[in-house]
């Protein structure tokens, strides 16, 4: 369980189908509706077959993922809670789904208060990037004056602009020095 | 017509004069007359609404860093630090002014009239909240100079940061 809380409100990545727990579960309920508000009938069999087998198979993949964040909690809690393919399909609303309705309210709630949290955090980051970057560009003259540029061409027998051309792509190598 | 501001925190409760200090002029200016590169930045901080590294990904991958000051306060409510200092300053404050300085309050800055006129503007800049084009022009340190910069201010959690995008101009 990750228990940073920048990393507890995204959404894992679930490689082996290219998505996060939010997403597929998204993808899951938005199939399953189109399922439910399907006519009956001979003719639209392919198709809920279809829909079934892409559903199904995004569950599965998502219930033997490892739920790592607070917001994975919550997308699995939506695929347990759906009328049709959840908890209770089938079944009268009982106390234990209650429960788990009210689980999934306090996580709803602790997310939401995270979110200035991680405004914050963006905040000291991007002070940070800039704090990183400020040593480096007081190193050395990011653009060779005029005297620099004709000292340092003369000195090769290239043009001046030939130098600052030269010149800024050094510096450029000399910042990617530093970052590294 | 630009007008010339006062800073409150120069000279509170006095009347306007045209001249805040004998070396700092400071005509705020619409921000139609940014330069190309400084409308682009002011886009980009609309768009981003937040300080968040978006913003210096945009500066660093536009190859406008260089050209922009940085200062944000180390924890809430205070002073604003300089984080990273653009070429533009360098050249005319020194190199050594800015190896001093990195890291290290305005306030220390030993052009003393100058940083207070310069943290008067940022602080106007973060109050507002709104993007501001200034025109500054310095007598007395160095050859005189103009420049004019760009100011976008945050604040979060009464943290501060402003970011200056320095366009140099010739001086009257």
């Amino acid at each position: 369980m990750v228990v940073s809380e920048n990393s507890m409100t995204l959404s894992t990545p679930i490689p082996s189908i290219g998505m996060t727990f939010a997403a597929a579960s998204a993808r899951i309920i938005e199939l399953v509706n189109e399922v439910d508000s399907m006519p009956g009938g001979d003719e639209a069999n392919d198709r809920r077959d279809e829909l079934h087998h892409e559903w199904s198979g995004l569950r599965d993949e998502v219930f033997s993922a490892e739920i790592q964040t607070a917001a994975d909690v919550l997308a699995v809690l939506d695929i347990l809670l759906h009328p049709s393919i959840g908890l209770t399909a089938g079944l009268p609303c009982g106390e234990e789904v209650r429960a788990v309705q009210q689980i999934r309210a306090v996580v709803a709630a602790s997310l939401d208060s995270l979110q200035p949290a991680n405004d914050a955090d963006a905040f000291a980051a991007t002070v940070g990037l800039f704090d990183d970057a400020g040593p480096a560009t007081l190193s050395i003259p990011q653009h060779p004056n005029d005297a620099m540029a004709e000292a340092g061409a003369a000195a090769v027998g290239i043009t001046p602009e030939q130098f600052r051309a030269s010149y800024a792509a050094a510096i450029e190598a000399f910042k990617k020095g530093e970052a590294a | 017509m630009s007008t010339i501001i006062a800073f409150p925190t120069m000279d509170r409760g006095a009347t306007v004069r045209p001249v805040i200090l004998p070396e700092v002029e400071v005509e705020h200016q619409p921000l139609r007359l940014c330069a190309d590169w400084q409308a682009d930045i002011a886009a980009e901080c609309r768009r981003q609404r937040t300080l968040n590294p978006g913003v210096f990904h945009f500066l660093k991958s536009a190859g406008l860093l260089d050209r922009c000051t940085f200062c944000a306060s180390d924890k809430p409510g205070g002073p604003l630090i300089l984080r990273h200092i653009g070429v533009p300053t360098l050249e005319k404050l020194g190199r050594a002014w800015g190896r001093s300085m990195l890291g290290h309050p305005l306030d220390e800055s030993p052009h003393a009239e100058f940083a207070h006129s310069v943290e008067a503007q940022y602080g106007a800049a973060i109050s507002s909240g709104e993007l501001l084009l200034n025109r500054v022009e310095v007598h007395g340190i160095g050859a005189p100079f103009a420049y004019t910069h760009l100011l976008v201010g945050w604040e979060d959690s009464r943290r501060r940061a402003v970011l200056s995008a320095i366009d140099l101009q010739q001086a009257v």
